[in-house]
């Protein structure tokens, strides 16, 4: 099996929008923070579609909280992406928040996209480039 | 608040590391961030893509080293999948009530998430002085990929496929996957 190992140590928690823009019928059905990311080579941790139940967000934070505590342990770079026209940015980010808060983390860089800029392409390349 | 728009279609539940190399254990990841021609497949044919969790990675890290299936097969590995799983399920049904039907892709080779093969070496254990080569790729479905069918099965989701892509294997064949892939989404 060969070996090698191309990883860019650089990961955005994302909201659901960001893969999903159909999810979401009132905003514009934009890939381009998802073609930024790519272009620029970081991994996604994706959070899931944003009307789950609320017992079923607690489990996704563990989840993502549980990510973020190891990838800053191990020194990879972290970044959280929230859409400011999404409820609570799109990924629960006061629930996030009080959970890294709870475990004493650094709270990650967050990255806000406001829905005027969701289709700039120019500006959401640079802005996704420029993360780290 | 924005909602989901209810329009069914597919929702592809795909491997973590499909969307995060990073999760990789050492040594095996193909790409800087994400594997591209995979999602813009999905995405370029309609699909909603959900990402599993990496159990892997949440249960031993990123510097873990390499496991094969079975040094994963055990109580304690299997019940943190399971519960990783009732998450999962509870959000295939999220999709299943929207009328989507529901695709999971896996990655054959991988001793969780491979779905026709897996990694296995009953000897592998002790002393972390393994070679790659020992590493023996066999038909079957990683300890993950195990967990969440029996899930799967247990709340008789229909509407439900299930496939392996071997990304990770050396005889990986990008034309015949993409193939396969347009033909499974078809049906």
């Amino acid at each position: 099996m060969p070996l090698r190992d191309s990883r860019s140590y650089k990961v955005v928690f994302t909201p659901d929008y960001v893969i999903n823009p159909e999810n979401y019928p009132n905003i514009p059905k934009s890939l381009k923070i998802y073609e930024g990311i790519k272009r620029a080579g970081y991994g996604i941790v994706k959070l899931p579609v944003i009307d789950i139940s609320e017992d079923q967000i607690s489990d996704w934070i563990e989840i993502a909280a549980d990510m973020i505590e190891e990838y800053q342990k191990r020194g990879y770079a972290i970044a959280l992406i929230i859409i400011n026209c999404l409820e609570d940015g799109g990924i629960w980010l006061s629930k996030l928040r009080a959970e890294l808060e709870s475990r004493k983390l650094t709270i990650p860089k967050i990255v806000e996209f406001s829905e005027s800029e969701l289709e700039e392409d120019e500006e959401i390349f640079s802005k996704t480039e420029s993360i780290f | 608040m924005n909602g989901v728009n209810y329009m069914g279609g597919k929702a592809v539940f795909i491997a973590h590391c499909i969307l995060n190399q990073n999760s990789k254990a050492l040594g095996f990841a193909n790409r800087p961030g994400l594997i591209e021609w995979l999602i813009d497949f999905l995405k370029e044919n309609g699909c909603v893509v959900e990402q599993l969790p990496c159990p892997e990675m949440l249960y031993l890290g990123v510097n873990r080293w390499w496991h094969t299936k079975d040094q994963y097969d055990t109580p304690g590995f299997r019940r943190h999948c399971r519960r990783l799983a009732r998450r999962v399920t509870d959000l295939m049904e999220y999709y299943l009530r929207r009328g989507f039907s529901i695709v999971l892709i896996g990655v054959d080779g991988s001793p969780s998430c491979g779905v026709n093969l897996t990694g296995s070496n009953p000897y592998w254990g002790g002393e972390p002085n393994a070679s790659a080569e020992q590493y023996q790729i066999v038909e079957g479905m990683g300890v993950w990929m195990e967990e969440l069918l029996k899930e799967i099965e247990k709340r008789e989701i229909r509407r439900f496929k299930i496939i392996g892509l071997a990304m990770d294997l050396p005889n990986f064949n990008l034309e015949e996957s993409l193939k396969m892939l347009e033909a499974e989404l078809e049906g």
